[in-house]
């Protein structure tokens, strides 16, 4: 009655994590051009990552895991009962299919979950079933607990510029952001899978406050957070702080994620 | 003016309609300019002589174009027209008092002395209930005093309401220049309230009608500042004006001959037309498929100047291809829309990126709440938030919820750049109507407002000496600032925004602004604070060289 979780490189996970002999991380990956390839999280430093983004003459392309990489996972994890793939959004990217088509490769039942969200979102989902794993539950307990928690998450989050989001053309109904004719610094969530505007806000105090409206109700309810941000160390800082609450974790998100948002972008995810 | 009405035992008869009502707007349009420059602040907002002429114009249209008219009938038509016709704040109140009056006129039997009384507290009772504070010292004094002067002397037994109307008339001129005793702001301004000297001045045109005499010669000696004829140019030029013809404008200066006789003429030969006698100098303005003749035949009544002829239907084309008046595709099939007043064609694009309609009028040039009610139906939306970005236009936006099958939403934004701002928080397909609403009046709530205009006289204001050409910064309509330059007036108006802890400005450059010393101003701006984020966007605004707004 053993459970292992595989996830890709997406899931921002807290120190110590990723060393858990029942976690493994299939990465994705970015191309600067056809020349430059990296691996998500590995190849590069964030500030590394940051500094390319900005002064690339192209727009990184993200490419979802080969299923050769999550039958390798899988493979490796040959030791447990139960296998539970944990994914980012469907609708942000096409890993959840390769590990649909690699859990078809091996010879053992895999049960692949998209979590309808990414970094610090599918970060406490992972948790939440780490939990269930280590208090001894079973693996439809994992998966019920699971399966509540992708219901319940909800990620709010600042933007520093819509420039990046414009780019890369990932983002839904946040869309009708763009062409605003005054400058639009909005507040956005990840719900169900999806990015949408949550508040049209200008200016970095109205960021703050937007979010804070809708975390703060929740942390009076005592549900779970956790914090990321993209080189907006200081914002974080000052919502933490009027949040009085430190979060299960604080991620510096990745590059996949990040060259879709862009610097300065900060937020929470609510459980 | 023709058409004297007889005079019976206790009551007028035979009271043409037309006549009245074209005797009081004859009388309100040679004071116009000078009600105009009745203005407590010396910033180019005082429109009050222009918006209650351009109201009494439009009912004067309106009963013109239906001869023949019962009192019943021309009483509703009177009221209709006047709500409809409402521009600016004293517009709407005009309406209001019009509105008041007609309500009892149609009903009485006779226009005796006691019908003029009950008129007259009928108009008071209307003008009151349409302002939601009302203040004493302006056009609501001088219409009560009006109605209580009426009732006192039908009370004293005075059966004819020739004389009622002469001791109202006097009454009215008398509560005008009592107006600064219960206004302070009309006492350190050293004037007085220019939409009760309006009221003051229309009823002697009402009197003049009824009685067959000249108006008496309104005493304006006290008062200092020199009439100014341009607010009323410019608002000619943008009178709701159907696109047909040529528009004409021009002046006959030393006008000698038969005024009455040669804005008969005009009216004949054009529509929209403005005749506005002002010391010797008679503006003209019509609408007009031959110039040429309206030229000539104006030209054998002194020297002609300031000709101006454009094509109207040119320019419709143009703004038809332009894209300029139509309902922005985006709009048309939405259950929320929005409906703008805003000048400048900057401002236009940018309000109508965002998915409004544009009603071309604000500052200087108030629209109607029919060109309102004629946006808000064009938009085809079940709901229809109304920005009118002026707060002059404010009350007018107010009355469009009475005129249409819309329901309407006033969110009362008083600058085209808080307008702007409060637009951001406007998607016609995320949400409930309620919470687009409630999510844009929370944006307007959190909003600084600041304008930077020039003092078109030298005055006094709030101890401060302020003098004609002087730049002048308002915040939230509150003088601010008064600097020779207007960087320094910019300066202390963002100084003000940025203690009370904004994070983003926006500066709209006026039509008087060039652009490298906007751009000037935002990079000094940023000088200020690092973290300010500063935005500048071309709106081409007349009189406002600079608005700006602050979150």
């Amino acid at each position: 009655m053993t459970t292992a979780i595989v996830t890709d490189s997406t899931t921002s996970l807290p120190e110590g994590t990723q060393e858990r002999p029942n976690v493994r991380v299939v990465p994705l990956t970015f191309s600067f051009g056809p020349e430059e390839t990296y691996t998500d999280k590995v190849d590069l430093s964030n500030a590394q990552f940051y500094e390319k983004l900005e002064n690339a003459p192209v727009f990184p392309t993200t490419s979802q895991p080969a299923a050769g990489a999550f039958v390798e996972a899988y493979e490796a994890l040959g030791a447990y009962d139960d296998i539970l793939v944990l994914t980012l959004s469907r609708k942000f990217s096409g890993t959840y299919d390769s590990a649909v088509s690699a859990a078809g490769m091996v010879d053992r039942p895999v049960e692949v979950m998209d979590t309808k969200s990414a970094e610090m979102g599918s970060g406490l989902i992972l948790l939440e079933a780490l939990h269930v794993i280590d208090e001894g539950g079973d693996f439809e307990e994992v998966k019920r607990t699971v399966e509540a928690a992708i219901k319940r998450c909800k990620i709010l989050f600042a933007v520093g510029t819509l420039e990046y989001l414009e780019k890369s053309g990932r983002i839904g109904r946040a869309q009708r952001l763009l062409g605003t004719a005054l400058d639009v610094r909005p507040v956005l969530s990840v719900e169900n899978g999806e990015v949408v505007p949550h508040k049209r806000t200008r200016g970095r105090k109205r960021q703050m406050t937007a979010i804070l409206e809708e975390a703060k109700p929740a942390v009076e309810a005592g549900r779970a957070l956790a914090y990321g941000h993209i080189s907006a160390w200081d914002s974080l800082t000052e919502l933490r702080a009027a949040l009085g609450v430190k979060g299960r974790f604080v991620a510096e998100i990745g590059g996949v994620v990040g060259s879709h948002v862009g610097p300065g972008a900060y937020g929470v995810a609510i459980l | 003016m023709e058409g004297t009405a007889e005079k019976r035992e206790g009551a007028v008869a035979s009271v043409d309609l037309k006549t009245v009502i074209a005797s009081a707007h004859a009388t309100l349009a040679a004071h116009a300019s000078k009600i105009d420059a009745l203005n407590v602040y010396p910033v180019p907002d005082g429109d009050t002589g222009t918006n209650m002429l351009l109201t009494l114009r439009s009912i004067l249209e309106k009963v013109s174009a239906t001869p023949g008219l019962e009192r019943e009938e021309g009483a509703r038509i009177v009221s209709r027209a006047a709500l409809m016709g409402a521009r600016g704040n004293s517009g709407v109140i005009l309406s209001q008092i019009l509105r008041g009056a007609c309500d009892v006129l149609g009903k009485v039997r006779a226009l005796d002395a006691e019908a003029i009384a009950a008129a007259l507290a009928g108009a008071k009772e209307r003008a009151y209930a349409a302002v939601s504070e009302p203040v004493e010292g302006t056009m609501l004094s001088v219409v009560k005093d009006a109605a209580d002067a009426a009732r006192s002397c039908v009370e004293r037994g005075e059966m004819d309401p020739l004389e009622v109307l002469r001791a109202v008339s006097r009454e009215a001129h008398a509560s005008v220049k009592r107006t600064p005793e219960l206004l302070d702001v009309l006492r350190e301004a050293g004037v007085v309230d220019a939409g009760g000297l309006g009221v003051a001045v229309i009823l002697d045109g009402l009197l003049a009608a009824l009685s067959g005499e000249e108006p008496a010669p309104v005493d304006l000696e006290e008062e200092k500042p020199e009439a100014d004829g341009k607010r009323l140019q410019e608002a000619m030029a943008h009178l709701a004006e159907e696109p047909w013809g040529y528009c004409t404008e021009f002046f006959v200066d030393g006008f000698s001959g038969d005024e009455t006789e040669f804005e008969a003429h005009i009216h004949e030969i054009g529509k929209s037309v403005l005749v506005i006698p002002d010391d010797g100098l008679v503006k003209v303005h019509l609408h007009t498929q031959d110039p040429g003749e309206a030229l000539t035949y104006a030209g054998g009544f002194g020297r002609l100047s300031g000709v101006k002829v454009d094509d109207m239907e040119a320019q419709t084309r143009a703004r038809a291809e332009d894209g300029g008046l139509s309902v922005s595709s985006g709009t048309t099939r939405n259950l929320l829309g929005v409906v703008v007043a805003s000048r400048g064609t900057g401002n236009r694009k940018l309000f109508e990126s965002m998915g409004a309609l544009v009603v071309e009028g604000g500052q200087g040039a108030n629209p109607s709440t029919e060109e309102l009610v004629q946006a808000v139906e064009a938009t085809g939306s079940k709901d229809v938030i109304l920005l009118p970005n002026n707060k002059n236009v404010i009350p007018a936006a107010e009355r469009v919820g009475e005129l249409v099958g819309t329901r309407t939403h006033v969110i009362p934004t008083t600058s085209i750049a808080c307008g702007l701002a409060v637009m951001v928080g406007f998607d016609a397909d995320e949400g409930e109507v309620e919470e687009v609403v409630g999510e844009m009046r929370e944006i307007s709530r959190g909003l600084r407002c600041a304008e930077v205009t020039r003092a078109v006289r030298d005055a006094q204001v709030d101890g401060r000496q302020v003098l004609e050409g002087a730049y002048v910064g308002l915040l939230d309509g509150e003088l601010l600032a008064v600097e020779d330059g207007i960087e320094d007036v910019a300066l202390e108006l963002v100084g003000k925004i940025i203690e009370e802890g904004a994070d983003v400005v926006t500066l709209l450059r006026g039509a008087e602004l060039e652009e490298a010393a906007t751009e000037e101003i935002a990079e000094a701006i940023r000088l200020l604070d690092a973290d300010l984020l500063v935005e500048v966007r071309d709106g081409g605004q007349p009189l406002y060289p600079l608005q700006m707004v602050a979150e």
